[in-house]
């Protein structure tokens, strides 16, 4: 394949459009050379630094005004050097080079809308509601660590060997590799980290308490209080939609999942093993458990903060 | 729990330093040439892609013209931007280069 078709996937990835297969097949160019993987960053790089105002679209005769605009500007761009002037400032790209690559300039990015996806160097993904910031260093390869101002689904990639670290205004939230809502820097001694999946540690800023936090638990800062909770509730984060598009998958996984996210246990009884295909994406959990009971012809049962789809068959 | 009694002492992210901002802007606008550059067509797909999410089947369907013509744009417009960020990079490069060569004149006399 030609690197055309990876520029193509690294736009559908950035944009979240890229399927799994494509996403693995990116992955393997990616770690073939160095040269592939520069490709990748400049394109992030790029990505991150977009201009955050919708891009207008002009009418034909704005557009020729500006293309002869812009005809114009090429002609006076042509630079003449003398040759000697050439083989000294040569001589010191090197040195700036040098300069250069230690010059940390980081990456700063500020949600243009709700769900923005920024993709980190080693792979983790974060989601960002409109307007919440992430800053991190040129050197994250080694030390990663990311600053955030506002909200965001983080899903880190595991490594144990590098811990991930968020930073906000008033806590600090250590991890190897899980899934979990980050909020803070909203409004002044607020904060809550929502565990979604593995395990992760949060640290007061200012009062220097440590709460471990494990799946479907949460953190929770207010200018009264900081306590740990043991029950989530990401409906509180609407600008995040989870993605439920399924592809012949285990019931029973399908609803894992769907557990996982909604903070709410979904059980079925009997069709746990049939396969779903569907997508049921941006429905609220009542309409996701009625049509999935519709679906195989099952009863539900709704109490006490848990469902449970009773009966049914897989045809 | 004293959480609003002690100042706060988080250092504001990068962007705060006015340095680091008028870097940004500097990539940004880059950026924003590179895409103004762009072929009315091919600024438009790619507009509807990022902007709007759409996927490039999306596109295809609300323009009425092939996925492939769709890819294609796009990856026009995206060699586009990875040319800006390049240009960027050299020129961050030339202005340290001029920088040490007038230093080093400067030493010679």
């Amino acid at each position: 394949m030609s690197e055309d078709f990876y520029i193509l996937l690294i736009q559908k990835q950035l944009s979240g459009n890229i399927t799994p297969d494509e996403n693995d097949q990116l992955k393997a160019w990616l770690s073939n050379s160095e040269s592939n993987q520069k490709v990748y960053d400049d394109l992030l790089l790029a990505w991150d630094h977009l201009p955050i105002e919708k891009i207008e679209s002009e009418t034909d005769k704005e557009w020729q005004k500006l293309d002869a605009k812009i005809q114009k500007k090429n002609n006076t761009r042509t630079i003449r050097m003398a040759p000697i002037l050439g083989i000294a400032a040569s001589l010191l790209l090197l040195v700036s080079a040098f300069i250069w690559i230690n010059n940390d300039k980081g990456v700063s990015v500020i949600a243009p809308q709700d769900g923005y996806v920024s993709t980190l160097p080693d792979g983790t993904s974060i989601t960002l509601k409109k307007g919440s910031e992430l800053a991190y260093s040129d050197d994250f390869n080694t030390n990663r660590t990311v600053q955030i101002t506002g909200e965001a689904l983080l899903n880190v990639t595991h490594n144990p060997e590098r811990p991930f670290q968020v930073v906000g205004a008033d806590i600090t939230v250590t991890v190897l590799g899980t899934e979990f809502i980050f909020a803070d820097g909203e409004k002044d001694n607020r904060a809550n980290v929502q565990l979604i999946d593995g395990k992760v540690s949060v640290l007061s800023n200012s009062s220097k308490a440590n709460y471990t936090l494990l799946p479907q638990e949460q953190y929770l800062l207010t200018p009264d209080t900081e306590k740990k909770v043991s029950s989530i509730k990401l409906k509180d984060y609407s600008w995040y939609q989870p993605n439920y598009e399924f592809d012949d998958v285990a019931l029973s996984k399908v609803l894992d999942l769907i557990s996982k996210y909604e903070g709410i246990k979904v059980t079925a009884t009997e069709i746990n093993s049939c396969r779903f295909t569907g997508n049921l994406t941006g429905m609220n959990l009542t309409q996701i458990v009625a049509n999935i009971s519709a679906l195989y012809n099952a009863d539900t049962k709704d109490g006490e903060g848990a469902y449970v789809i009773i009966g049914g068959d897989c045809q | 729990m004293g959480a609003g009694e002690e100042p706060l002492t988080f250092q504001k992210s990068k962007s705060e330093n006015p340095h680091d901002l008028a870097e940004r802007k500097e990539l940004t606008e880059y950026i924003r040439a590179a895409i103004n550059d762009l072929p009315e067509r091919c600024r438009l797909i790619f507009t509807l892609c990022k902007e709007e999410g759409l996927s490039h089947k999306e596109v295809a369907e609300k323009l009425d013209i092939s996925t492939k013509t769709i890819e294609n744009q796009i990856t026009k417009a995206m060699k586009s931007l990875r040319a800006a960020v390049t240009r960027y990079q050299s020129l961050d490069m030339w202005a340290w280069g001029i920088f040490i060569f007038e230093l080093l004149e400067r030493i010679k006399i």
